[in-house]
C-alpha cells in the first residue's frame, strides 16, 4: 500500500499517477490560492499562479527528493512565482511612469493593483483608508520582503520554515521581517519621517544564500 | 545602546523566535523601558492590522471575483465550492495535457483554463504592456523552484511528520507552553526534550524547534533530539539527513557511508591503513600467514606444524590443552583465574564455534543468575525512579552485563556485572533499549531470559547510552527487524533469526559433555572430585575470529547462562550468511587466552553510573583529602567491600583490542567476560 502522505503522493506523481495530484489539490489548493491572493492582491492572478505552481509539481516530481516537508516545497514554488509576478508588476509600473510622465507611486499602483482600484469607490464610506494604505505600504516592500512578512503574519510560518521557503538563512529572515515590520509600523503611525509616505530604500532580503 | 540592541530583537521576540536567555534579557529590559515597550506594541500592531486588512481584502476580492456567480443567484459559499471544483478540474486537465505534451511545449495548461487568460490579461492591461509580460512562458525564470531542491537540504525539520501549515494557535496552548517552560530547568536536557515533543504534538513547531536546539546546545550528541530533528550520524558528526544525502552519504547496515564506501563494503572490503583491502590482505598486512585455511602468526604456524607432527604420531586430539598464564603485573586478578583452564573440543554450527573451558574439580558458587532467581520468585525488579532490584532470597544474585530486562516502562539492558547480596535492594546500572511503548508501561520487569546480542554486549563496558542506541539501531537494521518501539528484543523475535537461534541452541546444547571423564556426572558426585572437571565457560569463534570469552565462578552459573550466551552469540554470527569455516585449533584458542595474561592492560575508569557518581569522582580527583572525609564521598558500603568490578581493556596489537569486565564477589571470581574488538 503506497504511502498517502504528501511525500508519498509526490512519489506517485513522479510515476505519472495524476490522481495523486488530485489528492494534493484537495489538501492544499485552498491554502495555495489564499497565499497567492495575499501576495498578489487579486483572486484571478492568484488562481493562475497557484495553478502554475501545481503544474510545476508535476514537472518537478521526478526530481523531488524528500528534502524537507512538502508544504515548505510547495510554498517555495508559489513564493518564487509570486515574487516573479510582483517584479513584473514593478517593471510595468516603472514603464508606465516613464510613458506618462506621472510620478511612480500613485497612478502606477492604482493601475497595477486591481484591489486598490476595486476598493476605491467605497473607501470613504467604509472608512478603510488605513487598510488601503497598509496594502500600499506592503506593496512598496521588495517582493521577497513582502513574502517574508506575509508568511509570518498571515500564514503563521516559523522563521525556520520561512528560511526554507525563501532559500535564505535564518538570520536573513529575522532581519528582513524586523525591517519590514518597522517600516509598516512607521507608515501606520504616520509620524516617522522619511519612511512614512514616500518611497525609501526598499527593504530587501539580505544576501541570498541560494539564488 | 542597550535599547538599540534590544530593538533589533523585538521582532524575533514577538514571534517567539529568540533563545531563552535572550528572551529573558528582552523581558527584563522591557519592564524598565517605556520607549521599547511602545516600539514593541507598534510592531505587534502591524500583524493585527495585516490580519484585519486580510479579512477585509478577502471579502472584497472574493466578492468581486464572484460577480458572475452571484448574478446566477448562488450564495457566496456555493460559489466558492464551485470555483474550487473548477480550479481542481482545470488544473488536473492541464496537468494531463502537460504530461501528454511534455517536451513539445510548455504552455499547454493555459488552454485548459481559457477563462483565466483574458481576465488576467485584462487586469494587467496586457494590451499596453504585453511585450514586457511575455505572457505565461515568461514565468519560467532561472530561479526555477525545481532547481532549488538542493537548496532546501539545509532546512531543518522540526517535525518530520508534522504539517507545516500551522493552524492558528489557540492562546491557551501558548500560555500552557509558557507555564511548562517555567517548570523546566534550562540545564535539564531531558526535560527540554520532553517539552519539545509536547510542543510538536500541540503544533507549536517553532517552540519545539527552539526546545530541541536548546537541548543540542546542552548536549550536541543528544541522540533522541538529533533523531527528532531528522539528523543522522556521519563519520562521528551529526548532519541533517538531507545534507548527508546531498553530500553523497548513504545508509549501509545502519551506518552512513559514502556511495563508494558502500560499494566496497558490499564487496566485503575493509578500510585498513589507507586503502580498501580484502580480509585476507589485511591479515597478510598484519603479518599473519595462512596455514591450511587458518590465519596464524608465523610462530603459531610453527607450533601448528609441531602439533600436526605430534598428531601424526597418533597422540590423541583429546589431549588436554591447558592454558598457562603467569599473568603479568597489569593483568587483573580475575585473569589469573584462567591459569590451568583446559580448552575443550569445539562444537560448531554454521559460522559459530564454541570451545568449552574446563576447570579442575567442581567449583560451586552460592551465586545464582537473575533468571534462576526470577524463576524461584526470589527477586523483584521494578521500574520506579530508575530500575530497582530487590533480592528477597538467601542467595546472592548475579546480574551480568548485557542482561536484558523485559517489561517496565521500557526494556532495559544492564551495563555492568553486579552481584546482589541476600536481602539487598539496589539500583541497577542500565541503558534503555526500547523507544517508548504503545501497549502501556508496567511497573515491574517480567522477562530475564535474554542477553543483549553480542555487538551490544561488547560495547557496554565503556559506551554511553547514545552509542548503545546507535548500535541497537544498526543491529535491528542488520536483522531486518522493525519492531514498533525499536526495542532490542524485537531482533530476537524476528522469525528467521529466532529459528536459527533455536537450531543453533539445539546443535550446541552438549557443550563440554564429552570432554571430562566425570564432566557429565551430577552434583551428587561432588565428594569424589578427583580427576573430574567442570565446564565453566566458553570461547566463541565466528568464522576465523575469536569474538568473546565468558567464564563463570560455578558450574550452575554457567549452565544456566549458557543458552542465553548462545543466543546472544548466534544473533550476531548467524545474521550474516557465510560459508561454514574450519574452526581454529584448540591451541590457537589457547594462545589467545594466554595472551590475556600478558596483555598490557590500560587502567580504565568505567563509565559513571549516574551524575552523582561522576560528580563524586570529580571531587575525589580534585580534592582527595576532602573526598576522603566523612563529608565527601561516602564510606564504601558493605556491598562495595564485598564485590569489586573491573573493566578490562588491553591492546592486542595495532588494530585489535580486548575489552571486558571482571567481577569478584566475596573473594570469588563470579564472572569474567572478554570481547575482541577493533578500535573505532
Amino acid at each position: 500500500m503506497p504511502s498517502q502522505d504528501d511525500e508519498g503522493l509526490m512519489e506517485r506523481l513522479a510515476r505519472g499517477e495524476l490522481e495523486a495530484l488530485g489528492l494534493l489539490l484537495d489538501r492544499h489548493q485552498a491554502a495555495a490560492i489564499r497565499y497567492c491572493r495575499r501576495c498578489l492582491g487579486d483572486h484571478h492572478t492568484a488562481e493562475e499562479v497557484a495553478q502554475e505552481g501545481f503544474l510545476r509539481l508535476v514537472h518537478a516530481a521526478p526530481e523531488y527528493r524528500e528534502c524537507g516537508r512538502f508544504t515548505v516545497y510547495l510554498y517555495r514554488v508559489l513564493t518564487r512565482l509570486c515574487i516573479d509576478e510582483l517584479r513584473r508588476r514593478n517593471q510595468k509600473k516603472r514603464l508606465a511612469a516613464r510613458l506618462s510622465g506621472t510620478p511612480v507611486d500613485e497612478l502606477a499602483e492604482e493601475l497595477a493593483d486591481p484591489r486598490a482600484a476595486a476598493a476605491a469607490p467605497d473607501r470613504q464610506a467604509e472608512g478603510r483608508e488605513d487598510v488601503d494604505q497598509l496594502w500600499r505600504e506592503l506593496d512598496k516592500l521588495a517582493p521577497d520582503a513582502k513574502a517574508c512578512l506575509l508568511l509570518r503574519e498571515l500564514e503563521g510560518k516559523s522563521y525556520a520554515a520561512i528560511a526554507g521557503i525563501l532559500g535564505c538563512t535564518l538570520e536573513n529572515v529575522k532581519v528582513t521581517i524586523h525591517r519590514a515590520r518597522k517600516r509598516l509600523a512607521a507608515a501606520m503611525s504616520g509620524e516617522a519621517g522619511p519612511a512614512a509616505g514616500k518611497r525609501s530604500a526598499p527593504v530587501q532580503l539580505g544576501a541570498r544564500s541560494a539564488s | 545602546m542597550e535599547c538599540q540592541e534590544i530593538r533589533e530583537q523585538l521582532s524575533s521576540f514577538l514571534d517567539e523566535e529568540v533563545e531563552l536567555a535572550e528572551r529573558w534579557r528582552v523581558e527584563r529590559h522591557l519592564r524598565g523601558c517605556a520607549a521599547c515597550r511602545a516600539e514593541l506594541s507598534g510592531l505587534g500592531e502591524v500583524g493585527r492590522r495585516l490580519k484585519a486588512a486580510d479579512d477585509h481584502a478577502h471579502g472584497a476580492a472574493g466578492g468581486n471575483a464572484r460577480g458572475v456567480a452571484d448574478g446566477d443567484g448562488c450564495g457566496p459559499r456555493a460559489a466558492v465550492a464551485t470555483e474550487a471544483r473548477t480550479f481542481r478540474e482545470a488544473t488536473l486537465q492541464a496537468a494531463r495535457e502537460a504530461v501528454a505534451q511534455r517536451g513539445r511545449g510548455s504552455a499547454a495548461w493555459r488552454r485548459a483554463m481559457p477563462w483565466v487568460v483574458p481576465l488576467a490579461a485584462g487586469l494587467v492591461l496586457a494590451a499596453a504592456w504585453g511585450f514586457l509580460g511575455r505572457a505565461g512562458a515568461g514565468r519560467g525564470t532561472p530561479n526555477d523552484p525545481a532547481a532549488g531542491i538542493a537548496d532546501a537540504s539545509g532546512v531543518r525539520k522540526a517535525a518530520p511528520a508534522a504539517q507545516a501549515a500551522q493552524p492558528q494557535r489557540p492562546p491557551s496552548t501558548l500560555a500552557r507552553y509558557a507555564e511548562l517552560l517555567a517548570h523546566v530547568d534550562t540545564r535539564d536536557a531531558a526535560g527540554n526534550h520532553k517539552l519539545g515533543v509536547w510542543c510538536e504534538e500541540q503544533g507549536l513547531h517553532a517552540q519545539a524547534e527552539e526546545r530541541f536546539r536548546h537541548v543540542l546546545a546542552l548536549d550536541p550528541d543528544d541522540y533522541a533530539t538529533r533523531t527528532r530533528l531528522g539528523d543522522v550520524r556521519v563519520k562521528g558528526a551529526w548532519l541533517p539527513r538531507a545534507e548527508a544525502v546531498a553530500r553523497g552519504f548513504v545508509e549501509y547496515k545502519g551506518r552512513w557511508v559514502l556511495h563508494e564506501e558502500r560499494a566496497n563494503l558490499e564487496k566485503g572490503l575493509r578500510f585498513y591503513q589507507g586503502e580498501w583491502r580484502t580480509p585476507e590482505q589485511i591479515l597478510t598486512a598484519k603479518g599473519f600467514v595462512c596455514d591450511d585455511g587458518l590465519w596464524v602468526t608465523p610462530d603459531e604456524r610453527e607450533a601448528l606444524a609441531r602439533e600436526r607432527a605430534a598428531a601424526a604420531r597418533s597422540r590423541a586430539e583429546t589431549e588436554d590443552v591447558i592454558v598457562r598464564t603467569a599473568a603479568s603485573g597489569s593483568a587483573p586478578d580475575a585473569i589469573r583465574a584462567l591459569d590451568g583452564v583446559v580448552v575443550g573440543a569445539p562444537l560448531a554450527y554454521r559460522r559459530l564455534a564454541v570451545y568449552p573451558l574446563f576447570t579442575a574439580g567442581d567449583p560451586r558458587s552460592r551465586v545464582i543468575t537473575l533468571s534462576e532467581a526470577a524463576r524461584a520468585g526470589e527477586v523483584e525488579v521494578r521500574d520506579d525512579a530508575g530500575v530497582t532490584i530487590e533480592n528477597r532470597g538467601e542467595r546472592p544474585i548475579l546480574v551480568p552485563s548485557g542482561q536484558m530486562l523485559i517489561g517496565g516502562d521500557q526494556d532495559r539492558v544492564s551495563y555492568r556485572d553486579l552481584v546482589l547480596a541476600p536481602k539487598e535492594r539496589a539500583t541497577l546500572p542500565v541503558f534503555c533499549c526500547e523507544r517508548g511503548r504503545s501497549s502501556g508501561p508496567t511497573p515491574v520487569f517480567h522477562g530475564f531470559d535474554c542477553l543483549a546480542p553480542l555487538p551490544i554486549r561488547r560495547l557496554l563496558a565503556r559506551a554511553g547510552q547514545g552509542r548503545v542506541w546507535s548500535e541497537v539501531d544498526a543491529f535491528l537494521s542488520r536483522a531486518q527487524a522493525q519492531p514498533r518501539t525499536s526495542c532490542l528484543r524485537g531482533a530476537y523475535e524476528q522469525p528467521a533469526l529466532a529459528t536459527r537461534i533455536r537450531e543453533c541452541q539445539a546443535a550446541l546444547a552438549d557443550l563440554g559433555a564429552g570432554a571430562g571423564d566425570a564432566a557429565g556426572a551430577g552434583e551428587d558426585a561432588a565428594g569424589t572430585a578427583g580427576a573430574r572437571r567442570s565446564c565453566l565457560g566458553l570461547v566463541a569463534v565466528v568464522g576465523h575470529q575469536i569474538v568473546s570469552i565468558d567464564i563463570f565462578g560455578g558450574r550452575r552459573l554457567f549452565d544456566d547462562s549458557y543458552p542465553r550466551l548462545l543466543a546472544s552469540l548466534a544473533a550476531d554470527a548467524l545474521l550474516d550468511e557465510g560459508p561454514a569455516v574450519a574452526a581454529p585449533s584448540r591451541r590457537y584458542v589457547r594462545s589467545f587466552v594466554e595472551r590475556l595474561g600478558y596483555a598490557n592492560y590500560a587502567p580504565v575508569e568505567p563509565a559513571p553510573a549516574s551524575l552523582e557518581d561522576a560528580l563524586r569522582r570529580e571531587a575525589a580527583a580534585t580534592n582527595p583529602t576532602a573526598a576522603g572525609n566523612a563529608g565527601g564521598a561516602p564510606e564504601p558500603s558493605a556491598k562495595q567491600k564485598r564485590q569489586s568490578a573491573q573493566t578490562l581493556q588491553a591492546d592486542f596489537g595495532a588494530d585489535e583490542r580486548i575489552e571486558g569486565q571482571a567481577l569478584v564477589y566475596d573473594g570469588e571470581t563470579v564472572h569474567v567476560s572478554v570481547f575482541a574488538t577493533t578500535p573505532d
